[in-house]
């Protein structure tokens, strides 16, 4: 399957780059973070000194230093304990640090997409976009917070530790040194090999997540058609794949980067310690010397080992960099800051030799599409599934881009419409409603605070629908959705016609909008739709006649063509028109006399 | 706590049952730690050798086998991770894979008590810390690796001096005890912060979803708001929650500097006597060092145990009753096989004769929602073989929930279904394909191909799908595709317009071949051509293969071809018969057809055709 949102691979350096940018808005926390670093490396140093001093002292002189041995061993653990203190300290900001930012890329993420064409999002699975925003985006968390700081830090301990060592004896500093370089300079090639094996972990990961998403939101679809067994083989495929991936991660990571850092150390370790022995011997050195030589190599390990994980951290991090730069490099489509407002007032809505498909490879859904609807009409579209009636509302909405022509609202291109100021001014209604698990207030005002209770009564009353409100357990305050207060389909699709009312536009689109009512609650439905309409321009979306009986004029599409436009009576009153036989036919289809749909 | 203790239980099980590969990982892990004990060893040779009058001491010798045992450590190290993700590979996909089936299992309209977020933030995180409390990365086997290292250590320590390691060590068991005076707040810092998180998935699952709607109401800033706020509630949980383990860990750390200090004082006296060599001296601390280590691992391993049992409670709600271990059932998934493409399953099992349906029976089916009264009550239906019955009724009169508590994807609260006089005790699992097939209200696709989505696992030489888009009236909207059957529908079949998308879940279910189609509400997406087509060809396919069809629809060309009609009003069965009889003595049905005359004639309605509407079948 294509995934447009695939990344390519990341440029080298996009990582630092991503993290830098997102570093830069946190100044403090920055410098508090650095501070406790190096004061973690600077008594991480400090206390085996104490240690040698006292070694020397207990050992070469025999009397009269107790005091000063206890005073040693108060100042090794007052180093000890600040040195803890610094850790907590670190690790409070390094983690504040990590989830503010984490958040703030999540926010940026989510925002972007939501930005994004429905182009994009109709391609793109929801449960895919999560793994990106939550699985993704935690694995940058000690990437963020700590990446660079731990690296400046551990480098800064790692010279610190050969400058002792070169203080303490010039060729032991300069051998362990030498080493310490070239195990750096190894760990970055290894690590650079590596990444393929952490993208594809991260992939593997987001499949599976898309599948069960898909799964889980289709339990009464695979029950009912039995599917079970093949859903299951399906996830067992995607659960191999992660296994398999996370072994090659796994793999790289331990073999290249931890063996080749620890063994390092050790190298160093057997190095110095040797050439320790052998000064000790003629006497150019003292056993405490010997001591904190041994003891410094071994600290060696811990930059080593703290570099190997980070760069596997790193690694992570790049992989999700790239599928989160790959997202918000994506251009978001459509109107600028700078778009202009939706015309206020009736408009005026024209198709002007309007063509559209969905993908370059794909057949036009419409095919130059010419109509011109006064302000304040209202035009019923019909045609058959697939004629092109859900795309022509599509593209009334801006939401997506005609490939030939334009549409028009009072001679402003929508797409180029500023997006916040369509909202007052047109609103869609579908045949699915989308629902939050939220109140039902947040639901029909889709989380507007500013609407006052009256405000939402008083369009419940619009509809007739003050009784059913008082009916639910908390009014307008009851939870919907999953775990929440559940709707039939029909009470889900009020909801819907509520927002409208609510968002009181000048174009309404109305999109196979009743198609779930039974017919007395289309009554109830039609009487809000009339007033609605009134004064407003609209666009009517039907397969139901009876839908269309106040609808200003008629369009009848057919493959995408449009094959009859005008006003209602003269389409129905004309026995010729297709319209008209579709008046009969809808007659003929109840197949007896006395029972009819009279009313179009 | 008693759902504490069964989750512990989970933990417990998958432990005795993968008992053989926890043993080999704990195993390894041990030598891994064992063998990095030696260089330690090794060292403090060097020091005393050095330190010893003796000038030929092997010093050189002992570096070179330090070299060596450093070699071997480092095998062991990487044998170990292979061993143990491998383990915790599997641990992962068994969890997943059993939480799985169990969902599957439950009523499907009720198989999820969360949004599908937060099910999914679960199956994801959730399981990962349950499994990983028992691997290597923070969990159990490295602390037994950790401890069975630190017993040697301390071994070796008392064997140097006994005196200094027990002052030494005494220290250190005060961490086991901060650790585990923490284990109250550690399970509620840590069930905060998995709640929120939860909460954050749930909430950008359904934003991803509702995508349209945010983008015309204009509320893309509104909705990101709301997302910082959820953030915002989880980065306090889960800062509080890492800071709080950060304590945890440094003052068990700092146990460690203590004791090396008691060293420092209570060895003076006994290096002045020589008793205490300094090589001793940096074996000790070293040990110490590592001793300390595992302690720290120990506390670690207690907080994230408790943490593991958060999570494990966090899977029970998906269970839905039954106790967590069954999560450790095992499981034939042969992670490291590299199947190509999904395995055809075995042909469907062909119904035996006897057990073809001749007649259902429902009986009695009644059904609450919550508390708040009946959704259904007392319900009866009979369907004949090769009938059509049509299921009609005002908007939240039952029509679905009788479907649905029919086919076991709702728990009724009371009645019985019978095929063919048998009772049926568990119809979700006997109400499937080959018996029986179901199209939901609002069908769901996959984001994949069209094949794929009628198939759903059928084998096929390519007639299957070709037939089930025939008589789903979806043959020509394929034509119209140009890469037919491999069209991909893209994400919940976005790439469809509704239409096509009922059309094609139809297709789906009719390719099933089942005896008994119900199918909730198809018609109410499609225009009136399309609508007709589908009927026509469904019922002839019907009528040629003795199919018997379930139907909810409230539209007039579903109702006059139904052998059946059953009115339903406020989840009671208030009308049963021909539709045309029924426009006469039913006043519901009426009330839903309000534009279409009855009879001059049209008897006023009576009472009657209440009280007699469910034994009343003269269909």
């Amino acid at each position: 399957m294509t995934d447009p949102a695939a990344p390519p691979a990341p440029p080298r350096r996009a990582a630092p780059r991503f993290a830098a940018r997102q570093l830069r808005r946190h100044p403090a926390a920055l410098a508090v973070l650095a501070l406790t670093l190096i004061g973690g490396v600077a008594l991480d140093l400090l206390a085996p000194l104490l240690i040698r001093w006292y070694i020397e002292q207990e050992v070469t002189r025999s009397t009269a230093a107790i005091a000063s041995a206890s005073l040693l061993v108060a100042g090794y653990l007052v180093v000890s304990l600040l040195a803890r203190l610094v850790g907590v300290a670190e690790a409070a900001v390094a983690e504040r640090l990590a989830w503010t930012v984490m958040d703030q890329v999540r926010v940026d993420v989510t925002r972007h997409c939501l930005a994004l064409g429905m182009d994009f999002h109709s391609t793109t699975r929801p449960g895919d976009l999560v793994e990106r925003v939550e699985g993704d985006v935690s694995l940058l968390a000690n990437f963020l917070s700590r990446f660079v700081l731990t690296v400046v830090g551990q480098s800064l301990l790692l010279a610190g530790l050969i400058a002792a060592l070169l203080v303490v004896d010039w060729r032991i500093g300069l051998c362990v040194g030498v080493l310490a370089v070239v195990a750096a300079v190894a760990l970055r090639r290894l690590a650079r090999r590596g990444q393929a094996s952490f993208d594809d972990l991260r992939q593997a990961s987001s499949d599976l997540s898309g599948l069960l998403g898909e799964a889980l939101s289709a339990t009464p679809d695979i029950s009912g058609s039995g599917g079970g067994p093949y859903v299951r083989q399906r996830l067992l495929q995607a659960s191999r794949a992660v296994f398999r991936t996370e072994q090659g991660a796994a793999l790289w990571g331990m073999i290249a980067l931890w063996s080749a850092a620890s063994f390092t150390a050790w190298l160093g370790t057997a190095v110095a310690l040797s050439w320790s022995a052998w000064l000790y011997s003629i006497g150019a050195m003292t056993l405490g010397t010997v001591y904190l030589v041994f003891v410094y190599t071994q600290q060696m390990m811990q930059p080593l080992d703290q570099m190997a994980l980070q760069i596997q951290d790193y690694q992570a991090a790049a992989a999700c960099v790239g599928r989160l730069q790959g997202l918000l490099d994506l251009p978001a489509p459509g109107p600028g800051a700078g778009g202009r407002p939706f015309p206020s007032g009736p408009v005026r809505v024209e198709f002007r030799r309007t063509s559209f498909r969905y993908a370059p490879e794909r057949p036009d859904v419409l095919r130059n599409i010419d109509v011109v609807v006064p302000a304040g009409e209202t035009v019923g579209v019909v045609g058959r599934t697939g004629s092109g009636k859900s795309t022509l509302a599509r593209l009334l909405t801006g939401l997506y881009a005609p490939t030939g022509g334009a549409v028009l609202v009072n001679g402003v291109d929508v797409t180029a419409v500023r997006p916040g100021s369509a909202r007052e001014r047109l609103a869609v209604i579908s045949q699915e409603v989308q629902l939050f698990k939220a109140t039902l207030r947040d639901n029909v005002t889709v989380f507007d605070p500013d609407r006052s209770d009256e405000q939402v009564r008083r369009a419940f009353d619009t509809l007739g629908m003050t009784e059913w409100l008082a009916r639910l357990p908390d009014g307008l305050e009851t939870v919907l959705g999953p775990g929440g207060h559940g709707l039939s389909a029909g009470e889900e699709q009020l909801v819907s016609f509520i927002r409208v009312v609510l968002a009181d536009p000048s174009v309404v689109v109305l999109d196979e909008a009743s198609s779930r009512l039974d017919a007395a609650t289309e009554q109830l439905f039609k009487h809000a739709m009339t007033i609605l309409l009134a004064g407003r321009t609209g666009l009517v979306v039907a397969h139901r006649l009876s839908t269309l009986s106040a609808v200003d004029r008629i369009l009848y599409l057919e493959d995408g063509r449009m094959v009859e436009y005008g006003r209602r009576e003269d389409l129905a009153g004309d026995p010729g028109s297709r319209f008209s036989r579709l008046l009969a036919q809808g007659v003929n289809d109840l197949d007896t006399d006395e029972v009819g749909d009279r009313r179009c | 706590m008693l759902t504490r203790r069964r989750a512990d239980r989970l933990l417990l099980v998958l432990l005795s049952r993968r008992r053989l590969s926890f043993l080999v990982d704990a195993t390894i892990g041990a030598a891994f730690f064992l063998v990095g004990m030696v260089p330690g060893l090794i060292t403090k040779w060097v020091l005393d050798a050095l330190a010893s009058p003796a000038n030929d001491s092997p010093v050189f010798w002992l570096i070179a086998a330090l070299v060596l045992v450093k070699i071997v450590h480092v095998t062991l190290g990487i044998g170990w991770m292979v061993a143990d993700t491998a383990l915790r590979g599997v641990l992962l996909a068994l969890l997943r894979h059993n939480l799985f089936d169990r969902i599957m299992a439950l009523p499907a309209a009720r198989a999820l008590p969360m949004p599908v977020g937060d099910a999914l933030s679960r199956f994801m995180e959730d399981v990962r810390e349950v499994v990983d409390a028992l691997c290597k990365r923070s969990g159990l086997m490295n602390l037994t690796s950790s401890l069975s290292f630190a017993s040697v250590a301390v071994a070796v320590m008392l064997h140097i001096d006994a005196r200094i390691t027990v002052l030494v060590l005494l220290p250190a068991l005060s961490v086991v005890l901060i650790s585990y005076g923490a284990g109250r707040r550690v399970t509620r810092f840590r069930a905060r912060s998995r709640q929120a998180a939860g909460d954050v998935s749930a909430f950008l699952n359904e934003v991803f979803s509702h995508v349209q709607l945010i983008k015309l109401s204009g509320a893309e800033e509104r909705v990101i708001g709301r997302l910082a706020e959820r953030n915002r509630i989880r980065r306090q949980a889960a800062v509080r929650d890492n800071v709080f383990f950060a304590i945890l860990h440094s003052s068990s750390r700092y146990v460690l500097a203590l004791g090396t200090g008691l060293i420092l004082l209570v060895a003076a006296d006994a290096m002045r006597r020589g008793d205490f060599t300094v090589g001793d001296f940096a074996l000790f601390t070293y040990l110490l060092e590592e001793v300390g280590i595992g302690v720290a691992v120990l506390g670690d391993f207690l907080r994230r145990w408790r943490q593991a049992k958060v999570s494990a409670e966090r899977l029970t709600p998906l269970l839905q009753g039954r106790p967590t271990t069954e999560l450790a059932l095992p499981q034939p998934l042969r992670l490291r096989a590299r199947t190509p493409a999904v395995a055809p399953d075995a042909p469907p099992p062909s119904v035996a004769a006897a057990d073809r349906l001749r007649r259902l029976d429902v009986r009695g089916l009644s059904y609450r929602y919550g508390t708040d009264g009946f959704a259904l009550r007392n319900v009866d239906l009979t369907l004949a073989r090769g009938s059509t019955t049509v299921i009609t009724g005002r908007v939240g009169s039952g029509k679905s929930t009788l479907v649905q508590c029919l086919l076991g994807m709702l728990p009724p609260e009371t009645g019985t279904v019978r095929w063919n006089d048998q009772p049926v005790a568990d119809p979700a699992t006997f109400l499937v394909p080959p018996r029986c097939a179901y199209l939901p209200q609002a069908p769901q696709l996959f984001s994949d191909t069209v094949r794929e989505n009628i198939l759903f696992g059928l084998p096929s030489d390519g007639r299957v799908e070709r037939d089930a888009a025939y008589v789903a009236a979806f043959d020509e909207d394929l034509a119209a595709m140009p890469e037919g059957f491999e069209t991909v529908v893209g994400p919940r079949g976005h790439r469809l317009s509704g239409g096509q998308r009922h059309r094609l879940a139809a297709a789906r279910v009719i390719a099933r071949g089942a005896d008994l189609l119900i199918v909730d509400d198809v018609s109410s997406a499609l225009d009136l051509q399309t609508e007709k087509v589908l009927w026509d060809r469904l019922f002839a396919r019907a009528l040629a293969a003795g199919w018997t069809l379930l139907i909810v629809s409230n539209r007039i060309p579903a109702l006059t071809r139904a052998d059946v009609v059953v009115v339903m009003d406020a989840g009671r069965v208030v009308g049963t018969g021909t539709f045309r009889r029924l426009l006469v003595d039913c006043p519901q049905l009426r009330a839903l057809h309000p534009d279409l005359p009855t009879e001059p004639a049209a008897v006023p309605v009576t009472d009657n055709v209440r009280a007699d509407a469910t034994r009343d079948d003269d269909g």
